[in-house]
């Protein structure tokens, strides 16, 4: 029984979900206590907030508190079904009601503002309201019992809908849009160099983690060795680590002819990669090696006893049955990596870093929020997708 | 076909297997036996090249197996253990199809092997094929375990305390399974246990090993009646080992076939415990014996079963 469940007293009364019930309140708080979004002549300087109900319309007013009382109505249920269904289907009407009507709020606020230079941000009482349905979201499904694959679909299917509501241009006047729309070629530069130095990571650390890994399980020594200088690594500030590559591989690049020309330099994709392949080696080989402990001696031995050679047995026993502990790593590894590389735009490896150091530099919260949301969003669509590759291969090679 | 030349293993200064000298001829059911530590599993596990002898040669048809590839040597030996070891991410027919396969098999041909050797063991080919082995009993597993062993048709078995992880009623039909599997396909066996009557039912040769050396090699009966030492003694069970004897003697070796004599009757087949097991139950010195078809084939007395073979 999950604590701040629906609980039979001792007097036979049902108490109400707690955990529900707290989120409405907080919620409440939330969108009463703080502006919903805010308003300012132009992007840089600080915005005036505006309250919910003088920003949302009513029909997005009511979505909001027809959301609330499917949330209220699913606290104080009776644990059944039904009323965990009504938490969930008032949860997710929320994070809907919440993100259409801050765009709608934009589009209103704008139309009436004398300036083009005016911008819509986004609130406190938006923010929590956000948070709120998530967590909801998050403690109905737990209540439901529902499992990892319907989980992602339920994401796919949120994120579609909110796609759908993006081309039908429901949030353009925000002022993070605006942001992104000022900058489309830009961000998608920053995507491409995102995603290109991640994927060049992983690929390094697995291509050096899992033989390191492998290496670690022949002998205890050995292990000792390896992983002290990965965790090492792992200590070392990543500002401190970009920073610190950059002196050597000038150097290198300049004594070496011939580096320069294949985009070795002090700074940029080369160092960025280094660093970055050095922070996923340590998550990648631990991984390799546990997995590969714990297939079991008697399985191993068989295999050698039937004539597989070291090579068979690593491929088609040691690291199929490893592989769920492996992809375990590898979804560590990437969520790490997503947020690591932002750091990497300070030594000019640019990816989504870029319009934080830039908004940064700008006093331009939009900016900051535009570059670390797309990163945020960046590595829960990679946690997810590494969760059904993990589900299917345990499924495939356990069940 | 299997011969050991003063044969040395040592593990850190204690030598697990000291100059061992033995032979095991084509077609035998060659047991090594002793308490842990004794040196058999060593000895079992020198002849698929599992681990390397210190010193002395190990030979295979007449081939030093030093001179041999361990990968090509493996493939000529089936492998049977006690954790039996079936691969959790295969079906029961992709395991037992794992050394076919390695060797390239054509897929119709190894299909039909599988089959095959699931009906061998007993087991339903489309009941079994393609379940995941964690869906198997123990003894089930250890049947798929022994049909992986048999799959590419090795001439020899190498089986270290198959058996020794099951419960006795498992054992007993694994056992007798053995017996069946083994008449019918003529393979030489090499198993390791501990157990005396486990040996002492299905062995023709009892290689018993004591602190790494070979104290005595011979057939059971020799065993039993002529143990090499106090060890030996001890470990057939000193004077039990006595009864032992009337386990691996059937009842056809003792038959008066002139005479006839009243009662429930005994089968040839049946081994001397159970003919002496009857006499005590019914309270008579002489069993009617009969033949496969109920045919009077004469009787056995109470004074033949202390009777010396010829």
């Amino acid at each position: 029984m999950s604590a701040g469940g629906d609980t039979t007293d001792d007097a036979g009364r049902t108490t109400p979900n707690r955990v529900i019930l707290l989120l409405v309140v907080v919620g409440l708080a939330g969108a009463l206590g703080l502006g919903f979004v805010g308003f300012s002549p132009n992007r840089i300087l600080t915005a005036t907030s505006v309250s919910l109900w003088q920003a949302a319309s009513p029909p997005f007013l009511a979505a909001i508190v027809v959301a609330f009382v499917l949330l209220v109505v699913g606290a104080f249920g009776r644990g059944g079904r039904e009323a965990t269904l009504a938490a969930l289907a008032g949860a997710i009407l929320l994070l809907f009601a919440d993100l259409t009507a801050t765009g709608a709020a934009a589009t209103a606020i704008l139309h009436g503002a004398t300036s083009p230079a005016a911008r819509v941000s986004l609130g406190g009482g938006f923010w929590v309201l956000l948070v709120v349905a998530f967590l909801a979201t998050a403690e109905a499904l737990q209540r439901l019992n529902v499992g990892p694959a319907l989980r992602v679909l339920l994401g796919l299917a949120i994120v579609a809908g909110l796609a759908l509501l993006a081309s039908a241009h429901a949030f353009d006047d925000l002022s993070i849009v605006h942001e992104w729309a000022n900058r489309r070629d830009e961000y998608a530069q920053a995507f491409g160099e995102h995603i290109r130095l991640v994927l060049s990571a992983l690929a390094l650390s697995v291509a050096i983690g899992v033989p390191l890994g492998l290496a670690a399980t022949q002998s205890a020594a050995r292990s000792g060795r390896i992983f002290t200088v990965l965790s090492l690594v792992q200590t070392i500030p990543s500002i401190a680590l970009f920073g610190l590559l950059i002196g050597p591989l000038t150097t290198l690049s300049e004594a070496v002819p011939g580096l320069r020309e294949i985009g070795v330099r002090g700074i940029g994709f080369t160092p960025a990669l280094i660093a970055l392949t050095l922070y996923g080696l340590l998550p990648i080989a631990r991984n390799t090696e546990t997995g590969v402990k714990g297939v079991p001696v008697a399985v191993i031995d068989a295999a050698r006893g039937m004539g597989l050679t070291a090579l068979q047995v690593a491929t088609r026993v040691s690291l199929p049955l490893a592989l769920p502990t492996l992809l375990a790593g590898l979804r560590i590894v990437t969520v790490q990596l997503v947020g690591l590389t932002v750091v990497a735009a300070l030594i000019g490896a640019g990816g989504f870093g870029r319009f934080v150091f830039l908004g940064l530099g700008q006093t331009a919260t939009d900016l900051v929020l535009l570059g670390a949301l797309s990163a945020i969003m960046l590595a829960l669509v990679a946690d997810a997708a590494l969760r059904l590759l993990t589900l299917a291969a345990t499924r495939a090679f356990v069940a | 076909m299997i011969s050991f030349q003063r044969v040395t293993k040592a593990y850190e200064g204690r030598r697990a297997l000291d100059e061992a000298t033995f032979d095991v001829e084509e077609g035998d059911f060659c047991i090594f036996i002793g308490p842990s530590g004794a040196g058999k599993s060593t000895a079992l596990r020198l002849v698929n090249r599992m681990i390397a002898p210190d010193s002395g040669t190990v030979r295979v048809d007449g081939v030093d197996i030093a001179t041999l590839e361990p990968v090509a040597l493996r493939r000529r030996l089936g492998y049977v253990i006690q954790s039996i070891g079936l691969f959790p991410h295969w079906s029961v027919a992709r395991n037992i199809a794992t050394v076919p396969s390695l060797l390239g098999w054509p897929r119709a041909r190894v299909r039909a092997r599988v089959d095959e050797l699931l009906s061998l063991v007993n087991l339903d080919p489309a009941t079994f094929r393609d379940r995941p082995p964690h869906q198997l009993s123990g003894g089930q597993q250890q049947r798929v375990g022994l049909a992986r062993a048999l799959a590419a048709d090795p001439p020899i078995l190498l089986m270290d305390e198959p058996f020794g992880a099951l419960d006795a009623v498992t054992r007993d039909a694994l056992q007798g399974e053995l017996i069946r599997i083994r008449a019918a396909t003529g393979k030489t066996i090499l198993m390791v246990t501990h157990d005396i009557d486990e040996a002492i039912r299905l062995g023709t040769r009892i290689v018993v090993f004591e602190n790494g050396q070979v104290v005595q090699n011979a057939r059971p009966a020799e065993l039993l009646s002529a143990p090499a030492n106090d060890f030996v003694r001890a470990l057939i069970g000193g004077e039990a080992a006595g009864l032992r004897l009337l386990r691996i003697r059937r009842v056809q070796e003792m038959i008066d076939p002139g005479a006839r004599a009243e009662g429930e009757p005994i089968s040839a087949e049946a081994m001397l415990d159970a003919a002496l097991a009857r006499m005590l139950v019914s309270g008579r010195d002489v069993l009617p014996v009969v033949g496969k078809a109920g045919e009077r084939l004469g009787v056995i007395r109470l004074a033949d079963l202390v009777r010396k073979p010829a």
